[in-house]
């Protein structure tokens, strides 16, 4: 009976010394740093509804803009990162967010065609706020090259998600269902802008 | 308790998971792996790596043959001095140069073969130089230094065969473009980052 109790404390206590490593953040290092970017386009609505819009319109657009608006958003958008980096303050950013969701969405939904620089210019001022907002959450970041290098991803991604749909302008129903996810996206921006969103 | 017990507790304790590291950094792979992984570790020469490689590929690595052996050169040059000096802190020009490359890509122009000598020389040098790893010497060092080289050429050949290969059809070349610009995004922030005055 002793010996029974012996081995089993003997047991128990083996099992109890043998530790695994603890991790207290996970998400820590270059993964980490990558994860946290990569979500932080998705994880917030008013950026993937504008990040939507943008492929959106660029595939209503036809070519060049189909690549033109994709390119000129993460470089603009670096540059107003790089101001959130340095501590540039760039006024109303949410609501520049949420305004981007409002014109962009109604380009598509109104079907507007404006001059390629035009266009690009739109993006692009559009593009500085986003940024902005990346750009601020850079310094805390886990490790901030893998963050931004995950926020530029997933942010291309949200393009080509809305150039994939957008590119069913090729036919009638599927123009109209276009211009419906772009008036979508309008309404979305305003429920941002007014805040029931 | 029994043998046949003891053996069972024993088989049970060994059963127990443990984390598996993959990149503990990074005892138990060798100093060559060690070197090997380094470029996909530093996240700032995986990006130079992808800029060039996208850059050379997309000016046809025909026209640009002597870029590539001056590219090759350069990294050998690069981990030779990476032999003697220790953390020469190049990760700002390694970005400046790769938001550079990558907002080449992006703009895609036809470049001049002097500037894509001049631009494989750059990438070369700095990536070999910036592979010192203060901690090791001697042979330990001579291993690391060796497989970071072998991951150097081969992560530059990868974009670079892409580059090569998707340049028949207008969407491949955007999806060239795009790329290109995602990786002059990201070093541009890095590098402002840098720049930026510490809080």
């Amino acid at each position: 009976m002793k010996t029974r109790h012996f081995s089993s404390l003997a047991l128990a206590t083996l099992l109890v010394v043998y530790t695994s490593t603890a991790i207290a953040h996970e998400g820590s290092g270059i993964t980490g740093g990558f994860i946290s970017g990569f979500l932080h386009p998705i994880v917030g609505w008013d950026h993937v509804v504008a990040m939507v819009a943008v492929g959106l319109w660029g595939a209503f657009l036809g070519s060049p803009a189909i690549w033109i608006l994709p390119v000129v958003f993460p470089l603009v958008m670096a540059f107003g990162g790089a101001l959130g980096v340095i501590g540039v303050p760039v006024p109303a950013v949410e609501t520049g967010i949420a305004a981007s969701a409002v014109v962009l969405g109604a380009m598509v939904a109104f079907a507007v065609r404006p001059a390629i620089w035009i266009a690009a210019v739109i993006v692009g001022v559009f593009a500085i706020f986003h940024g902005h907002a990346h750009g601020t959450e850079l310094p805390g970041a886990a490790n901030p090259l893998a963050y931004s290098i995950g926020f530029v991803i997933s942010t291309g991604l949200l393009h080509l998600s809305g150039i994939a749909f957008g590119l069913l302008v090729r036919w009638p129903a599927g123009k109209i269902a276009v211009q419906a996810g772009g008036g979508l996206i309008a309404l979305a921006g305003v429920g941002f802008l007014t805040g029931i969103l | 308790m029994s043998g046949k017990h003891y053996a069972l507790v024993c088989l049970l304790v060994l059963l127990v998971p443990a984390t598996a590291l993959a990149h503990s950094p990074i005892q138990g792979i060798g100093n060559f792996y060690n070197g090997l992984l380094h470029p996909v570790l530093v996240p700032a020469h995986l990006l130079l790596l992808l800029a060039v490689g996208l850059f050379l590929g997309q000016q046809g690595p025909k026209r640009v043959e002597l870029a590539l052996g001056a590219f090759a050169a350069a990294t050998v040059v690069g981990l030779v001095v990476a032999w003697f000096a220790n953390d020469l802190g190049l990760e700002t020009l390694v970005l400046a140069l790769s938001a550079t490359v990558g907002l080449l890509v992006a703009m895609s122009p036809h470049i001049a073969l002097t500037w894509c000598v001049i631009i494989a020389l750059l990438a070369g040098l700095m990536l070999g130089i910036d592979s010192a790893q203060a901690e090791l010497s001697g042979q330990d060092k001579l291993a690391s230094l060796f497989g970071s080289g072998v991951a150097i050429y081969f992560l530059a050949l990868y974009p670079l065969a892409m580059a090569d290969y998707f340049n028949q059809k207008a969407w491949q070349k955007i999806g060239i473009r795009i790329v290109g610009s995602w990786v002059a995004a990201s070093s541009l922030l890095v590098l402002a980052l840098s720049l930026a005055p510490k809080p």
